[in-house]
């Protein structure tokens, strides 16, 4: 994906971009004060969307050390590339847009150093990417605060179990609550293809959820 | 049709934003079909757990942690000089010293094999039987070293020789052949050598006379090296000069009983 892209039908008027800019708190005019040199405005920034970044991560990658790296990672980049940064499209997208790339980055060097699960792998029926093998937990439930702490580690252990292509639209959709047109932005994919994948990576879920249903 | 409005509806439930409930004809097909009210109520139950998975905190120290990041990414004063186009850093500077070096080595490396390729031995065939004129032996004790080189082919063939006089009635021939190696390469030197002397019959007495050439027993070893450092080395037999005998001119030859000349 390339992080730096225009988007098109984010174009904002004239008189909507001053005022976006007007104001002093917005993430473009603190973006833009980061880049005359202003450091406490990224600060601002950074604490603005640090958790959502690292938590995003993590529920891309099933690492928390590694999620904080790459959230780290991410503002480094947007720092970098402050004076190339164009107001045309929203930050929260851009952000999240170079979250996603180094997630899936991730991933994918995961996928080559191939480690290797003990509970191996099998073939979704669509021919899709192997998946971790993941049996429904059929244990009689307990206390409620212990069943929803493990209900959510069992959601937490399916997500991780996603194809990457499965994973991003769908953390951003039920987990961010993202809207569709921004999923599609981020993603730099259509619509319908955003839906057509939220939409598989829930029936991956119900079925690995089913006892928690 | 019922088909449709089931995927018209699941379509609908799928879309909708968390906790909102669905309402007008999709919410009329779900009190008509189980199916699709199940479907509906394990996706609000799905959507339920998705979101309460929350978010997850940073941990205290990563603005520091970005901070010292972000120090090692500004370039320090003094560090670097900028160009209107672009500017020079440590990297661009380390990487033009790698090139560098690397140049240079290749430049190293290529004048280094031209050099050799030139002084690289050049083999040197064993001596084949130097034409000598036969002539009338002459007393051992006049015989002269001449400096009159032997044929040009000679010269090139033979073997580094030095003519030593041993005892004072025979000349003694001895052949070397040097070759030197260094670390790296082996190299051999041309040894120049005298050419062989010429016996004239005035040297030489009318009777016939016996004189010795002596010769190493040893089979003659030359080896040949290439520029990448192979080698081979041929071996030849020695050559036995044993005992010959001078004939005058108008002697006839004959072979002797042991099939000796």
């Amino acid at each position: 994906m390339d992080t730096l892209s225009t988007i098109d039908n984010l174009t904002f008027s004239a008189g909507l971009r001053h005022e976006v800019i007007a104001d002093p708190t917005s993430d473009h005019a603190l973006l833009e004060a980061t880049r005359i040199g202003d450091e406490d405005a990224f600060a601002q920034l950074v604490n603005r969307y640090r958790n959502q970044i690292t938590s995003y991560i993590y529920r891309m990658t099933s690492d928390y050390d590694g999620a904080v790296d790459l959230a780290q990672e991410t503002f480094v980049r947007v720092y970098r590339a402050a004076d190339r940064y164009q107001t045309s499209y929203a930050f929260s997208t851009y952000i999240y847009r170079i979250a996603t790339n180094l997630a899936i980055s991730e991933l994918r060097k995961r996928k080559r150093r191939k480690l290797v699960s003990l509970t191996g792998f099998f073939q979704s029926k669509d021919g899709a990417e192997p998946q971790e093998f993941n049996p429904a937990d059929s244990k009689p439930l307990q206390d409620c605060e212990m069943v929803d702490t493990e209900r959510r580690q069992a959601m937490q252990r399916a997500i991780s179990t996603l194809p990457e292509k499965y994973r991003a639209p769908l953390i951003l959709r039920d987990v961010e609550g993202r809207s569709y047109e921004e999923i599609s932005r981020i993603l730099k994919t259509s619509e319908g293809t955003v839906k057509s994948r939220i939409s598989r990576a829930r029936g991956f879920l119900r079925e690995k959820m089913r006892a928690y249903l | 049709m019922r088909r449709m409005n089931c995927q018209i509806a699941r379509r609908e439930i799928e879309e909708a934003p968390a906790g909102e409930v669905v309402g007008g004809v999709v919410f009329d097909h779900l009190q008509s079909c189980a199916s699709c009210a199940t479907f509906s109520n394990e996706q609000a139950k799905l959507r339920e757990i998705i979101g309460s998975l929350g978010t997850i905190e940073a941990p205290g120290d990563f603005d520091f942690k970005l901070r010292a990041r972000l120090a090692g990414e500004r370039p320090r004063a003094g560090s670097s000089f900028h160009l209107p186009a672009f500017a020079f850093g440590p990297r661009s500077a380390a990487f033009a010293t790698l090139l560098l070096v690397f140049g240079a080595g290749l430049l190293f490396v290529s004048m280094r094999s031209s050099r050799d390729a030139g002084q690289l031995a050049t083999v040197r065939a064993p001596a084949p039987a130097v034409e000598k004129t036969v002539e009338p032996v002459a007393r051992p004790d006049t015989i002269k070293n001449t400096s009159e080189a032997a044929t040009t082919n000679d010269r090139r063939n033979a073997p580094a020789a030095t003519v030593s006089n041993g005892p004072k009635s025979h000349p003694v021939y001895t052949s070397t052949i040097a070759s030197n190696r260094n670390s790296n390469r082996p190299k051999s030197r041309d040894l120049s050598t005298s050419g062989a002397p010429v016996l004239k019959s005035s040297d030489l007495n009318a009777r016939a006379s016996d004189f010795q050439i002596r010769a190493s027993r040893q089979p003659l070893k030359v080896s040949l090296e290439n520029v990448q450092g192979g080698s081979r080395t041929i071996s030849l037999p020695a050559v036995s000069f044993g005992s010959q005998r001078v004939l005058p001119q108008n002697a006839s030859l004959m072979a002797s009983a042991r099939g000796s000349w």
